[in-house]
């Protein structure tokens, strides 16, 4: 595959004095410093919290002799932020976290969720790539991800399969359901495509109400096993699974072979919730723009909502969006941790991973893009890209 | 651009913004200051805010997103407080008891108020949440019933893009039906009689809760108000 690398003078130019990099020597980094970058007293006449004069205790997520600072130099904020990627903007209160070693228990999951996962893969002229990781939020209290994700290729090598999936925060166990969701769906869209020559056949529908019943099967099984009886669970509404054991997921699929003008067949299917499927198209130059597919949340309401329907709850039937990928162009699946703060695309993020996705990244460079630190970009973030 | 499906080519135009994406939850307290306020429930009642702002500065992941405003009202309403981020408010005026208890007055400022908070925050260009008012009375209401439940239509109308969640807190002398009569969309109401200052204190943890689980780490998404503070105490109606 034949890549040239844009020139994206316009948004550089713009993010340069946008980014601030942490320097090693700036104040807010080392132990102590979300209380040292405090704001001045407030005076109130109510005894309240004088944040430079009360020493208020270590917040969640405080490494354990963290205060005993010793002799050694403190850490700059860059290395000890938990994402350490471009600050972009001002974002506040944000650029004084710090990383939390500490992970309550949560759910019933065996393996320790990593903090951050990626890969990438290059096939018949596109290049893939994925990343998901442990947003700011849940940094600060000491939960794992909870997001998931999935890249990979149908069993004929036609099309890349791109999964999605962000358990619901409010459910114990949903980075369980997060990932749950997500492998389902691979599964059945994986069995579909083998199942059918002409993806067009195939019956969407059926397959969205069969990722939600394996999904709502996986869940009574945890739910019943969190109340200590896993038979317990075997009855349960969705509804009430879904008060523990809850994520969106969305699918995208990209086939490989491109048409004689270039183009791919590109197919969506938003099983449930807000995730965004949004195009970087570089077909200008100077002038990349997204446009946003699907956006998680609707742009243009007077009031904005977090709320989301998951999976295992019952779905509207699943219908499959078609669309095509051109060259040069950038298909982006992200779960609300990027699509909340790419909004429009017109943002500082848009212009930042317009930046960056300016062309393929290999998996480590592809999540390094994505740790960008964002005033409102606490949420866990994952995002799959495929450049074609 | 060639996809299919319904699409906008959203060019960036203008420089990218730094507000848009960003999601602000806004709060207004509202607290009765009339004459029966005075004493130690005045004093209780003038730590909330405090409290409230504490909390969002204490957590980086919702201290630049809750905006809170403080409104006063007896025979008339004012802001005390003006909707902030808790890291831009340098003072807290004290409160003063004196007066009757209009709700009509409180509810009239809170449909200007609320629109207009949103109306900046949107131009600014972040997004809103939709606010949410914790209303807290320690006496009947001494306006007519007529324009009070006017007021509270006008508010609380769901032609009204920022009609924000009302919970309603009744201690004191407040009575159950004229508390209750005025929650809204998710909020509750709640009746605490008995020692009123000591019912107002217990207040306070489940507005901070009731931020927190709304839009903090683990938020779910919507108002979520946590009454768990209150299991300890006796005498408790919570109404939701």
């Amino acid at each position: 595959m034949s890549m040239t690398e844009p020139t994206l003078e316009l948004v550089a130019g713009d993010l340069e004095a946008l980014i601030r990099v942490t320097q090693p020597d700036a104040p807010s980094g080392g132990p102590g410093a979300a209380a040292q970058a405090g704001p001045e007293p407030r005076s109130d006449g109510s005894g309240g919290v004088d944040p430079d004069a009360s020493p208020t205790a270590d917040p969640p997520g405080t490494p354990v002799g963290s205060s005993a600072a010793g002799d050694r130099e403190p850490v700059p904020a860059a290395v000890t932020h938990p994402l350490g990627g471009a600050f972009l903007g001002d974002p506040a209160s944000l650029r004084d976290m710090r990383p939390s070693t500490v992970h309550q228990p949560t759910g019933l999951s065996v393996r320790r969720r990593h903090d951050f996962e990626c890969e990438a893969f290059a096939v018949g002229g596109l290049h893939v790539a994925g990343a998901s990781l442990r947003g700011l939020s849940h940094s600060w209290d000491g939960r794992p991800n909870q997001d998931a994700f999935f890249v990979g290729m149908s069993e004929d090598q036609r099309w890349v399969i791109a999964v999605v999936a962000d358990g619901v925060s409010a459910a114990a166990l949903a980075a369980d359901a997060a990932e749950a969701s997500s492998r389902e769906a691979w599964r059945a869209v994986r069995h579909a495509l083998s199942a059918s020559t002409d993806p067009r056949e195939i019956d969407w529908a059926a397959l969205g109400e069969t990722v939600r019943q394996r999904v709502l099967a996986r869940g009574r099984r945890l739910v019943g096993a969190l109340s200590g009886d896993a038979s317990a669970g075997q009855e349960l509404p969705a509804e009430a699974v879904a008060e523990h054991f809850a994520s969106t997921t969305e699918v995208v699929l990209v086939e490989v072979a491109p048409d004689a003008d270039g183009a791919r067949r590109v197919v969506r299917l938003a099983l449930a919730g807000d995730s965004t499927c949004a195009v970087l198209d570089q077909s200008d130059a100077e002038n990349p723009s997204w446009t946003i597919w699907s956006a998680g949340k609707d742009p243009d309401a007077a009031v904005t909502s977090n709320a989301v329907r998951p999976l295992p709850l019952p779905q509207p039937e699943l219908v499959a969006t078609w669309g095509q990928l051109l060259p040069r162009q950038v298909l982006a699946l992200v779960t609300d941790g990027i699509g909340d703060p790419l909004a429009d695309g017109t943002t500082l993020t848009g212009a930042h991973l317009a930046l960056r996705w300016g062309t393929p990244l290999a998996a480590v460079k592809f999540l390094d893009s994505c740790a960008f630190v964002v005033a409102g970009g606490e949420d866990d973030r994952t995002a799959v890209a495929v450049w074609a | 651009m060639s996809i299919t499906a319904p699409t906008q080519v959203l060019s960036p135009t203008g420089g990218p913004s730094e507000a848009a994406g960003q999601k602000i939850f806004p709060v207004f307290l509202v607290i009765d200051t009339s004459w029966s306020m005075k004493g130690d429930r005045l004093d209780a009642a003038q730590t909330m805010a405090p409290a409230l702002l504490d909390v969002c500065l204490e957590d980086p992941t919702i201290r630049d997103k809750v905006r809170v405003e403080l409104i006063a009202f007896n025979a008339t309403a004012s802001v005390v407080v003006p909707a902030a981020r808790a890291s831009d408010v340098r003072s807290i005026p004290p409160l003063h008891a004196a007066g009757g208890t209009a709700y009509a007055g409180a509810f009239t400022l809170l449909r200007q108020r609320t629109e207009e908070v949103c109306q900046e925050l949107r131009a600014d260009g972040f997004k809103v949440l939709r606010p949410v008012v914790f209303f807290i009375s320690d006496g009947e209401p001494t306006d007519s019933e007529q324009d009070r439940d006017q007021a509270f239509t006008d508010l609380t109308d769901p032609g009204y893009a920022f009609r924000p969640n009302v919970c309603m807190f009744g201690v004191g002398e407040a009575e159950q039906e004229s508390i209750a009569a005025y929650r809204s969309g998710r909020g509750v109401s709640v009746h605490i009689p008995g020692d009123a200052a000591r019912a107002l204190a217990a207040i306070v943890p489940v507005i901070t809760s009731s931020v927190l689980a709304s839009v903090g780490p683990n938020a779910q998404g919507g108002l979520v108000i946590d009454t768990g503070a209150l299991d300890d105490l006796d005498d408790v109606y919570v109404y939701d």
